[in-house]
């Protein structure tokens, strides 16, 4: 067997319903970054470790790299680029670019979507839930203190929460 | 890397794939068998994805007592659903398991059916040696050399827990339904008893009568996202005012999760609060069943000294709750 089977995918993306023709054995990454072109979604271990390609579906966050692309049919993925608007940062990248959340930026989207999985359903999370929000997220470069503290003022900025035990 | 995917939505079509496709392997979140793919370390031309098969979903309340969950249901979803708080050491364990993004998306059928794994087997393919491992057909084991078969660790969170109240599995083909003791599935050298053309569809708790405590403590290097090095799941069943019924099982304890024997004709009519005193006896009988498995992470003597701390720390949130 060497050929790609082909199937039409149905999908929200960043809120826009698509059809598209796929390979029935993409990965989602794949169909994100390299169908669509949203490269914003990282490629980093590729098995399920690291967490750079980390999206929504439906509201919760998946491993982009290790969930096949049909696997999200008839549902709704959100992307780094599906959370904010054009030419405006969300208060979720504020609060990491304020905080110093962000060095290399590599692990920073995969950061970003697990964070607003969390804030959606908690909007006053304590720093024990914020850490547990992000344990499948892997950053080498700000040692995590300084995510910590972007999550709680993202918190501040989106639901005027005062942060719990200080910054 | 180029593979089928088949989608049935209803059982009956699951069967004709398997009739056309008898290597069809099923995935249902993906979230062992994927990476394991994206990695090299297995590949298989035909899979069927099983997430469009509503019989296989949901949490179901019976008549009878008992609480059948259905082999689809996520691990978030399990730690979500308030009637199931009674069962806090299955709350515990479910979620334990690897991150947030694995339990969004990893069924808790596929949990109790995942991959033993092994330092050498879970490594990149480029590390690999010329001459395969029993896991990958050969006659060696590299992780525990000398061992003459694979000794690779089944490390499950939500297995010991179901096994310690004693659920049952249901397993369903095209021509008949067979129900079986969770613990009855697992066999020597990671092998499941299970026929490739049929499929498990739901995990029974049985009923009880009386007060349920329950707990799942386990041990890690990293305090989330992490393999348990060794856990221990423990069920009691109180009736009037005393242990009616008892259940010990070591998690990460080798190629399966192991009853540790014995262990309710000790606490059987105790009370809750007299567990203290038959600590150091379940310490030890506990730490007996736990397989002297040494690797990169920790060697025998701390496995077992891990998993007398552990059912230490299990009966003392027991009487403490």
């Amino acid at each position: 067997m060497s050929e790609h089977k082909k199937i039409v995918l149905s999908i929200t993306v960043n809120g826009e319903p698509r059809q598209d023709l796929i390979n029935e054995d993409t990965m989602l990454l794949d169909y994100l970054r390299e169908q669509l072109g949203l490269i914003g979604t990282k490629r980093g271990c590729n098995c399920s470790e690291c967490g750079t390609c980390t999206v929504l579906l439906d509201g919760r966050t998946v491993y982009s790299c290790s969930t096949l692309a049909i696997q999200a049919e008839g549902k709704e993925v959100i992307t780094i680029e599906g959370v904010s608007t054009p030419g405006e940062l969300h208060p979720i990248q504020e609060a990491f670019v304020e905080a110093g959340a962000v060095h290399c930026g590599f692990c920073t989207p995969g950061f970003i979507l697990s964070t607003k999985a969390l804030l959606d359903r908690n909007h006053n999370p304590s720093k024990e839930e914020i850490k547990e929000a992000l344990a499948g997220n892997l950053c080498r470069c700000t040692g995590y203190v300084q995510i910590v503290e972007a999550v709680q003022l993202a918190a501040q900025k989106l639901y005027g929460y005062t942060i719990k035990g200080g910054v | 890397m180029v593979f089928q995917v088949k989608r049935p939505t209803k059982l009956s079509d699951l069967w004709d794939v398997f009739t056309e496709y008898p290597e069809a392997y099923p995935i249902a979140g993906g979230t062992d068998i994927l990476p394991r793919l994206n990695q090299g370390i297995e590949h298989h031309d035909v899979f069927v994805s099983l997430e469009g098969i509503q019989e296989l979903r949901g949490i179901s309340f019976k008549e009878d007592g008992s609480i059948s969950i259905g082999a689809l249901t996520k691990l978030v979803e399990i730690t979500e659903t308030p009637d199931l708080n009674i069962f806090k050491a299955l709350n515990q364990a479910c979620s334990k398991v690897a991150s947030p993004q694995i339990r969004n998306q990893a069924t808790i059928g596929g949990n109790v059916l995942q991959e033993n794994r092994c330092v050498y087997f879970n490594q990149s393919v480029s590390w690999r040696r010329i001459e395969p491992c029993f896991k990958l057909g050969g006659d060696k084991c590299y992780q525990y050399t000398g061992s003459p078969k694979c000794v690779a660790l089944f490390q499950s969170d939500v297995a010991p827990v179901l096994m310690s109240y004693g659920a049952n599995a249901v397993w369903k083909g095209a021509r008949k339904t067979r129900t079986v003791p969770l613990s009855s599935i697992y066999m020597e050298a990671g092998k499941k008893d299970k026929t490739p053309d049929e499929i498990l569809a739901e995990l029974i708790i049985p009923p009880f009568s009386g007060v349920l405590h329950s707990v799942y403590v386990r041990e890690t290097i990293r305090r989330s996202f992490d393999f348990p090095l060794v856990s221990c799941a423990l069920t009691l069943i109180e009736k009037d005012s005393t242990i009616d019924s008892a259940c010990m099982v070591m998690g990460s304890a080798g190629v399966m999760p192991r009853i540790v024997p014995g262990v309710e004709d000790l606490l059987l009519g105790l009370k809750i609060n007299d567990l203290g005193a038959k600590i150091e006896e379940l310490r030890t009988m506990g730490s007996k069943e736990v397989f002297p498995f040494k690797d990169s992470r920790t060697d025998v003597v701390t496995r077992k000294n891990f998993a007398k701390a552990l059912i230490k720390k299990a009966i003392n949130s027991i009487i403490n709750a």
